[in-house]
């Protein structure tokens, strides 16, 4: 096996589940996938409105990890809300993984990555009538594109981190996801 | 062992728990309360209690009381209340409590900046109290290392009877890592040591051979006496120079005769390294890769990173870096470790590469900060 | 230690004689209130209602403070105003001590007087006895919280401008079980309301009106013990029923004892229990 050493970017909106997100991939990636991760979760003070972020990396070894300081080369992005997107759009390269939720974006999305721009939130709303699932059902379109995760691992922390109320409802968001076109 | 995903503040809350943490008092702060709020939910499912105390002040005196009601007990906090609990430090030297302090720096000096570390708070952590004294400083770099430093902490506060600070910061609190978790008998759990004798020959304050005395605590028959002021072996206060030095020997001497237990660093490529690099805690994160990456540019780079902070294994440190022609001390201050290598290893080798910021030092800043003495 | 003592009092027992004499002053107002306590609490010992190894003496700094010293029971003396938060430390980690704290009016409402309102306020399961002698004795007469106005102290030279904290108020309105005040002059109520605090739950507060001839009688002209312990008494009034508003310490209106606040509201333990 190749040495793993991948960036992943999230961000968005206080309240769209940008920090539940960087949780689940990392709890998947060292649980499950036995990689190694290194996260920070960057909010303001307000839990709700405020730009959320998380900086992650995973690898398969401890030592990879240790220089993260922050996403430099991208591997997967992805926003939720174009907090501050100009600046975000710089970091991605050819082979990076763009997923933006379209529904609060319609601007320009000039760059080499590889773009996958849909409108998250509003499919949310029309498929499981809860836009809360945006974010789960943006990640089962992550997972069907870029293979980062298998489909059920990730099921399995969901099932580890949320309240079992949930669990369905996130179940099917990320089967929608997964659905999507490649 | 198992596999989790943690924050460095709910490593130190599980390696708490596994280390049998019963007893927690906290007051709210910034990058501290989530530790406590972490705790507040799995302390009463393991029978044990989280209280929200109307100060740090309140907190620490808790947290004293209980240990001394046969709880292991813990507080956590960040500078501005981390000085509040000042004189309770003293009082926890001085009657030997066991007792862990978890101080998560932030920017300073006063309100500072909340959210944001610096480790401007070393000296705070090996001085905040007043009298002659001396307590384990610990310094995590990791959620891994949050999680055993923590276990180190307690198993150190229970075997020699004293506070131990756990110092950690704003970015390794909140930096969700790869850790592996133990299992209840997978490590060794220290507990305070208990008297053997019957209760009317017991002396609270009279040790043996190790220097520790054993610890009855409340309820147990032993009319225990809990003294602040300067005490003779039963406990009782004496004003002779006699009796203070004995007193503040002991204290001192039960803690430096296990350095060896208590003094830990963690050494990378030191073989034939004529320039080390000495660092700790968040700082140390960028220090290594910088370290590594002029390794294998052919410089003979070696990395030390302290996970002791207070007291220092002065002959271990000198002997680890007797070698180098330079020893670049990398912190995020305006100097504290690097006065003490340039103490241990002498002025003319120890240089210093300040790196002054909020935010965690990107690769570059620590390289070129380095790269002055190169 | 191993000899037995000889008795030669009958509190004796609860007291570590060996650590005699004490370092109060001649005529001081505080042995009265310990050796009154110290009745109650035997009361309950030889009922066997409370276990003497299960009691524990927290206090903080000051001359009311040094009570730890002599009891012959678990005890702590602690830091300057932090006998509350200890205390409460204490009993929360295990809830099958009874925990007793014993302070000045500066030690327990100056420095502490923050624990002392949120314990309070929590109903925490402890019983508090504050020795007020109107004046910071152990440092030599500085002025007190509960200092009357216009009295000299050494850090009022011209006189105390400031009104005193009426701490039975305070405690009363807040979630206390228990609010009664004693004097020296009375030690039977001091015996009897330590007795009933001690069959109670919950935060339990005893104020003893004290005599502190040494310093505090230096500072009003009463330098003689027993005319202190006489003046004292002649304003000391007694109430089956007292009520709060009638509980401000006046000089020349009289001090009025007795139990302000009698009532069973959920404790601390009791509420934690529930969650
Ligand atoms: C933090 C701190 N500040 C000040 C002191 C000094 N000090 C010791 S006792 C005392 C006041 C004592 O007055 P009170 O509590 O009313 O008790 P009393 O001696 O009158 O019984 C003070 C200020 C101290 N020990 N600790
Ligand atoms: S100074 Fe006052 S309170 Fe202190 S022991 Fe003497 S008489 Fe009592």
């Amino acid at each position: 096996m190749t040495p793993v050493r991948r960036e992943i970017l999230i961000v968005g909106r206080g309240g769209q589940g940008v920090l539940l997100l960087g949780r689940l991939l990392g709890l998947v990636a060292s649980r499950y996938l036995n990689l190694y991760t290194s996260a920070s979760e960057h909010y303001t003070s307000e839990t709700r409105g405020g730009e959320s972020r998380v900086d992650m990396v995973i690898a398969d070894k401890p030592e990879e990890v240790y220089d993260f300081a922050g996403v430099s080369k991208p591997y997967l992005m992805i926003i939720l809300y174009p907090y501050n997107i100009g600046e975000y759009l710089k970091l991605a390269r050819e082979d990076t993984y763009l997923f933006i939720d379209k529904t609060f974006y319609q601007g320009e999305v000039s760059t080499p990555a590889r773009v996958y721009a849909l409108e998250y939130t509003r499919l949310a709303e029309k498929i499981l009538n809860d836009t809360r699932v945006a974010n789960i059902l943006l990640l089962g379109h992550v997972l069907k594109v870029t293979g980062i995760m298998p489909l059920e691992y990730v099921k399995a922390g969901i099932a580890e981190l949320l309240n079992p109320r949930y669990h369905e409802l996130n179940f099917r968001a990320l089967e929608a996801g997964f659905n999507l076109p490649g | 062992m198992k596999r989790e995903f943690l924050s460095g503040n709910r490593a130190v809350a599980e390696a708490a728990l596994l280390s049998g943490l019963r007893f927690y008092a906290g007051y709210p702060i910034t990058p501290a309360s989530d530790l406590m709020e972490y705790l507040a939910e799995r302390l009463p499912k393991v029978g044990g209690i989280a209280v929200q105390f109307e100060d740090e002040i309140a907190s620490i005196n808790a947290a004293i009381g209980a240990s001394w009601a046969g709880a292991k007990a813990m507080t956590a906090t960040s500078g501005p209340g981390f000085s509040l609990m000042a004189e309770g430090i003293s009082l926890a030297v001085a009657t030997e409590t066991p007792l862990v302090v978890v101080d998560i720096m932030r920017a300073g000096p006063s309100t500072g900046i909340p959210t944001k570390t610096t480790q401007s708070d070393v000296y705070q952590a090996r001085w905040l109290a007043h009298g002659d004294y001396i307590l384990p400083v610990f310094a995590p770099w990791s959620a891994q290392d949050s999680y055993d430093l923590t276990i180190k902490a307690f198993n150190v506060s229970e075997k020699l009877r004293t506070p131990v600070i756990l110092l950690s910061d704003a970015v390794i609190a909140h930096m969700w890592e790869t850790l592996y978790t133990r299992e209840p008998g997978e490590v060794e759990i220290v507990s305070r040591k208990k008297p053997v004798e019957p209760p009317e020959e017991y002396k609270p304050y009279k040790a043996g051979e190790d220097l520790v005395p054993p610890m009855a605590v409340f309820g147990e028959g032993y009319k225990v006496i809990v003294e602040s002021l300067v005490h003779d072996e039963a406990g009782y206060y004496r004003q002779d120079t006699r009796t203070y030095r004995e007193m503040v020997t002991r204290l001192r001497e039960k803690i430096m005769r296990n350095i060896g237990v208590v003094y830990e660093h963690e050494e990378y490529w030191l073989e034939d390294a004529k320039i080390i690099i000495v660092s700790y805690g968040s700082t140390a994160r960028m220090a290594y890769p910088v370290a590594k990456s002029l390794l294998s540019r052919g410089l003979r780079v070696g990395f030390l990173r302290l996970k002791t902070l207070w007291p220092l294994d002065e002959g271990k440190l000198s002997s680890a870096l007797s070698k180098a022609d330079k020893i670049i001390v990398v912190e995020n201050n305006t100097g504290r470790i690097y006065y003490d290598i340039a103490r241990i290893a002498g002025r003319d080798r120890a240089r210093f590469s300040p790196i002054l910021t909020v935010d965690p030092p990107g690769f570059n800043e620590v390289l070129e900060a380095v790269s002055r003495w190169l | 230690m191993a000899v037995a003592k000889k008795v030669i009092h009958p509190l004796d027992k609860y007291l570590r004689s060996d650590r005699l004499p004490h370092i109060w002053c001649p005529g001081c107002g505080i042995g009265i209130a310990l050796a009154a306590m110290l009745r109650g609490i035997d009361r309950r010992i030889r009922e066997g209602k409370l276990d003497r190894n299960k009691l524990v003496f927290v206090t903080g700094i000051g001359c009311s403070a040094r009570v730890s010293f002599y009891v012959d029971f678990d005890s702590a003396h602690t830091l300057h105003g932090r006998a509350i938060p200890f205390a409460t430390g204490v009993k929360l980690a295990n809830p099958s001590l009874e925990v007793i704290v014993v302070g000045g009016d500066g030690d327990i409402a100056g420095i502490g007087g923050n624990h002392l309102l949120h314990a309070a306020r929590r109903n925490m399961d402890l019983f508090v006895v504050m020795i007020t002698n109107f004046v910071y004795a152990m440092t030599g007469g500085q002025l007190a919280p509960t200092t009357p106005l216009r009295v000299y102290t050494t850090t009022t030279p011209y006189g105390n401008p400031e009104p005193p904290l009426n701490v039975i108020k305070l405690v009363a309105s807040l979630n206390a079980n228990y609010v009664a005040r004693a004097s020296v002059t009375t030690p039977h109520y001091i015996e009897s309301f330590t007795y009933k605090a001690l069959g109670m739950k919950g935060f339990r507060f005893l104020e003893v009106v004290s005599t502190c001839p040494e310093v505090y009688g230096r500072h009003i002209g009463l330098r003689n013990p027993v005319a202190m312990l006489e003046e004292l008494k002649k304003r000391v009034i007694y109430k089956a029923h007292p009520v709060v508003d009638e509980s401000d310490i006046d000089w020349d209106k009289g001090i009025v004892i007795g139990e302000y606040v009698v009532r069973n509201n959920p404790s601390y333990l009791d509420l934690i229990k529930r969650g």
